[in-house]
């Protein structure tokens, strides 16, 4: 009701003045489009904030730099969520009720983002997903929320196709996180397996922050399984691949996309030969030193000179690809109505660094579905297509 | 309460009333959240200090009765379909039960041990809410649909807020009674002397047990408003940062103190919120903000205030309160010169 | 199941657990404070040490004289800074003053170290040797012989110098140290800075295998509970002994029973030890006197 009221003030007030927007819309003037992130700034997650964020923003701040989107400039409004449910949530009313914003970009913590779902919903925020990967932000499918990344369900399909496409694959270790991320994965790798003909010989735990694997890895070498599949965070993995190493465990090492910064992992693990037969699921085109991803390199080097480039550098682009896309083409009287018309639009859109083309319909809101498979060979990641390489 | 603020009850109240009620007229969907918050962080303040600063239980196990309470309303609310009215009592009754059996190890420790076994607890409870997936979903969490009333929904922060804030007085105003009856006199005679507490007839364990289960019962119920107003059930959600919170409510706003509960409710609440422009110096502001209230103001906010004279002293029996705490270093604490009851330092 | 692998993995991290214990202990004895950010002076060691070896390019011994030397500084300066004057406070002000150090410490790593995960080189850099059936790595000896020798170290000082006299007497009577003439001011200082010396060389055996960021203290923290409470919380010995074993139950566990419940192995430890024994495994019932 108040807000109602303050919104007839605004509109009154903008009415009465010169100003030719008189469309009241929350976060459009005739020059600034106001955007809103949020994602973990602060506490332990926080690896996972700007770098992420900045990806985002350096496309951003690029179409800026070349005059806007309809003579607009986007304005980035930034909120904390320190990947906490209650957080997040303040962090979605915030932007929505006190800063106003168009539209919403953001949200990398998959459960935390879930509990601002509703409020999201209520508010009609276009929103985009940042980097969150789990299938229930978009299914079923909510009129203004939209994502481009790929959903761990999806990157359990990679992961298992992949598995079995190497040749003579009978059984398999599974070594694995327990949080939400790990089950959505998880939740496509069980079945694919399974309708495969393929055993799960031992099925190991391998929880977040341990800083030892040596009970892991035993386990793996008495399944002496086919290959071991890691559905694990990348400094478990770069342990679990150290004591591997350590106690004579053999590949193949299949894993999620998680450890996409293949050299990071090696260079945790001791060395590029202990991820020699570590094979990841990716949705990026290819590894940060590709050909392809120099042009997104570059952009992102220009607008944060001072960062470290690494794969999550890439993971915000896709979506701020996808929002500049529909910006341009709902047109100049901008209204989120529009806006997500336009999104919904979105046919083989350009994903930039992402390994898809991005396509959205009313009935579907999940814009990419492909990935492939990253290895190393000749100490240089590189991407090496879908299956088993023959 | 002293007897001129006794003289000027109804229009004191009756003023802070209409002042509580016409919040929602003032905020808008954030702002209304945190307020929100406040109201669920004042119970769960006030159920810690019953055991830590009334019982004198250095106890960390309130995240964890937290918990237990968001998820029963929760698992009540989403998957029986039961009304609000079942579900916070149930949860407050259910996690006291969990307390009261807590207590009966929890009681035979020194305060050390007592704090190590609390705190080893709820770090234990918040892995069974990740993987006891078949009844907690796991990290997904599990969603609570928005409580109603006779049809009339509580959708809407606004809304819920007139849900919360009835609760919220109801438990303060049960906290006070409690505290001013025989058993509250008997929490701190226990605080201050468990010997000097048996030597006056009463029954040490079965007072810690009422402690330990009333404390757990704010708990419970605090997690239940906590799951309503949140959402989202989660488990990462009371991990050890939700219990510094519910720490710090109790030791910065004052222990051993109702005010202090609302008052450190408000402000570790609203603190994260206002520190939020402060982006990656949030951290190193809201840490040096604990330790500098805590070294200048060891009474808490409310403490200080007391002193200087603008929040009356709160007494449950003349003649108790004391202001400093004895040398507590263990290994010492057993030759220490008896303090009894009875004695103020005023 | 290779049970010497395990035993001799498990003593390699105890050994890690157990320096964490003698650092709580110490503190805790002398002035009745659970040090809640102790992991954190571990990670500050550790991150000293990576920046004199690695970013500086330091020699070793040097890094590690400076990572050792900057953990001590901060110890004695949290304590005169905030412990000295609250200590009389209750235990609920004092953990949340640690819990407060222990926020802004990591707040304060995270402006320079928040956006990677660092990488320590070993000490020794020898590959893994085999041992009467187990695997061993020359980093895991090292870990062994330091926390043993550092131990034996403590309890020397204790025994036979003037200072470590003076500790012991400011932990057993604080007013009786201070009436014969014990500056026990200085002696704070000094127990600090050497809890937080060892916390340091903790932090700087630790990186190799765990690998650095400014979170990394509170796994070890957890460990060091649990090994002091199995040690008693009085004792020097009883934190060594307490730490090798946490590490062997661990291992233990995660080998015999499941990797699942490895991680909460030191809650486990904790509840089961002080439901069976109230006041620690060696320690004793408090009498009290009216």
């Amino acid at each position: 009701m108040k807000s109602a009221m303050r919104n007839s003030i605004l509109a009154a007030a903008l009415l009465a003045g010169v100003s030719s927007a008189a469309l009241a819309e929350p976060g459009v003037t005739d020059d600034k489009i106001r955007i809103g992130t949020f994602g973990p700034l602060t506490g332990p997650v926080s690896i996972y904030g700007y770098p992420i964020i900045n990806g985002a923003v350096a496309v951003y701040n690029e179409i800026n730099a070349k005059g806007g989107i309809h003579g607009r400039k986007i304005e980035m409004v930034y909120e904390d969520d320190a990947c906490d449910a209650a957080k997040t949530r303040a962090a979605v009313k915030k932007l929505v009720h006190s800063s106003d914003v168009f539209a919403i970009h953001g949200g990398t913590c998959s459960s935390a983002v879930n509990a601002a779902r509703d409020e999201i919903i209520a508010s009609e925020v276009p929103y985009m997903v940042m980097a969150m990967v789990l299938d229930s932000i978009t299914s079923p499918v909510a009129k203004n929320m939209f994502t481009t990344t790929q959903t761990g369900t999806l990157d359990g399909v990679t992961m298992v196709n992949f598995v079995k496409s190497i040749p003579d694959v009978k059984k398999v270790v599974i070594v694995k996180n327990t949080d939400d991320w790990a089950d959505s994965h998880l939740s496509t790798i069980y079945p694919g397996l399974k309708e495969a003909g393929i055993e799960v010989a031992a099925d190991i735990v391998l929880e977040r922050n341990a800083s030892d694997a040596t009970t892991q890895a035993l386990h793996s070498l008495e399944a002496n399984a086919d290959a071991v599949i890691l559905v694990t965070y990348p400094n478990e993995t770069a342990v679990f691949l150290r004591e591997a190493k350590k106690y004579g465990l053999k590949g193949p090492f299949v894993g999620a996309s998680s450890q996409m910064d293949m050299l990071a992992v090696a260079d945790r693990a001791g060395g590029i030969d202990a991820i020699s037969e570590l094979y990841v699921s990716s949705y990026l085109l290819e590894p940060v030193d590709g050909e392809k991803m120099k042009e997104f390199s570059e952009l992102y080097a220009k607008h944060f000179p001072n960062d470290k480039l690494q794969t999550l550098s890439f993971y915000g682009m896709s979506g701020a690809y996808a929002f500049v896309d529909a910006l341009e083409r709902a047109g100049p009287d901008l209204t989120r109505e529009g806006f997500i018309n336009a999104l919904e639009s979105t046919s083989d859109g350009f994903a930039g660094p992402a390994y898809c083309k991005i396509s959205f319909s009313p009935e579907n809101h999940q814009g990419c579905t492909e990935g492939h498979i990253w290895a190393v060979r000749d100490g240089k990641v590189v991407a090496i297509g879908e299956t088993w390489p023959q | 309460m002293d007897r001129t603020a006794i003289m000027k009850k109804p229009l004191i109240y009756g003023g802070l009333a209409a002042a509580l009620l016409a919040v929602p007229l003032l905020t808008n969907g954030y702002t209304q959240y945190v307020v929100n918050l406040v109201t669920v962080y004042v119970v769960l303040g006030v159920g810690l200090n019953i055991l830590l600063g009334y019982a004198g239980q250095f106890a960390f196990a309130n995240a964890a009765f937290m918990g237990i309470g968001a998820y029963i309303t929760a698992i009540l609310s989403s998957q029986l379909g039961l009304p609000f009215w079942v579900c916070i009592p149930a949860a407050g009754v259910v996690t006291a039960l969990i307390g009261t059996a807590c207590a009966v190890p929890a009681m035979r420790m020194a305060s050390i041990y007592l704090a190590l076994v609390t705190f080893a607890f709820a770090e234990l409870m918040v892995w069974v809410f990740i993987n006891w997936k078949g009844v907690t979903n796991g990290s997904n969490g599990i969603g609570v649909s928005a409580p109603d009333l006779f049809g009339y929904v509580f959708r809407g922060d606004q809304r819920l807020y007139y849900l919360l804030l009835p609760c919220c007085l109801t438990m303060l105003w049960l906290a006070s009674r409690i505290l001013k009856s025989y058993i509250g006199r008997s929490f701190v005679i226990i605080r201050e002397s468990e010997i000097v507490a048996r030597c006056n007839g009463i029954d040490v364990s079965r007072t810690k047990m009422i402690a330990f289960g009333l404390s757990a019962f704010f708990g419970g119920v605090g997690g239940a408003l906590f799951a309503y107003t949140v959402g989202l059930v989660l488990p990462q959600s009371f991990g050890l940062f939700q219990l510094v919170i519910h720490i710090a409510i109790v030791v910065l706003g004052g222990m051993a103190s109702l005010a202090g509960a609302i008052i450190g409710a408000l402000l570790l609440t609203t603190l994260p919120e206002f520190l939020r422009d402060f982006q990656s110096l949030q951290e190193v502001m809201f840490g040096t903000a604990l330790v500098i209230v805590a070294i200048f103001m060891p009474r808490g906010i409310a403490g200080a205030l007391t002193r200087f004279g603008i929040l009356p002293r709160e007494m449950l029996v003349r003649g108790i309160v004391r202001e400093r705490r004895p040398v507590a270093t263990p290994g010492r604490d057993q030759d220490l010169e008896p303090i009894g009851v009875g004695v103020t330092h005023d | 199941m290779g049970f010497m692998t395990l035993l001799t993995a498990g003593l390699a991290h105890g050994g890690l657990y157990a320096l964490v214990a003698l650092g709580l202990v110490l503190i805790y004895k002398t002035q009745g404070i659970v040090n809640w950010a102790h992991g954190e002076l571990l990670m500050v060691g550790a991150f000293s040490g990576y920046t004199a070896f690695v970013l500086v390019g330091l020699p070793y011994p040097l890094a590690f004289l400076i990572a050792v030397l900057a953990g001590a500084l901060l110890g004695a300066v949290m304590e005169r800074v905030a412990f000295r004057g609250i200590v009389h406070e209750h235990h609920a002000t004092l953990a949340l003053v640690a819990i407060g150090f222990s926020v802004i410490i990591k707040g304060l790593a995270r402006i320079p170290f928040g956006a990677d995960v660092y990488t320590l080189p070993p000490a020794v850099d020898a590959g893994p040797l085999r041992f009467a059936g187990a695997i061993v790595t020359a980093q895991s000896v090292l870990t062994i012989t330091i926390s043993v020798g550092i131990a034996l170290m403590l309890l020397a000082i204790f025994r036979y110098t003037r200072t470590g006299r003076q500790m012991q007497a400011t932990q057993q009577n604080l007013n009786g140290a201070r009436i014969v003439g014990v500056n026990t001011g200085r002696i704070f200082s000094i127990t600090w800075a050497l809890a937080a010396a060892v916390g340091a060389v903790a932090g700087l055996l630790a990186g190799p295998t765990s690998l650095l960021y400014p979170d990394m203290g509170s796994e070890f923290l957890l460990k060091g509970f649990a090994a002091a409470v199995l040690g008693g919380f009085y004792s020097v010995t009883g934190a060594i002994v307490g730490g090798l074993l946490v590490g062997v139950i661990e291992m233990l566990i995660g080998g015999y029973i499941s990797t699942a419940f490895q991680q909460v192995s030191p809650f486990l430890i904790i509840i089961i030890v002080l439901f069976v024994r109230p006041h620690g495994l060696f320690g004793r019932r408090p009498v009290e006197r009216v």
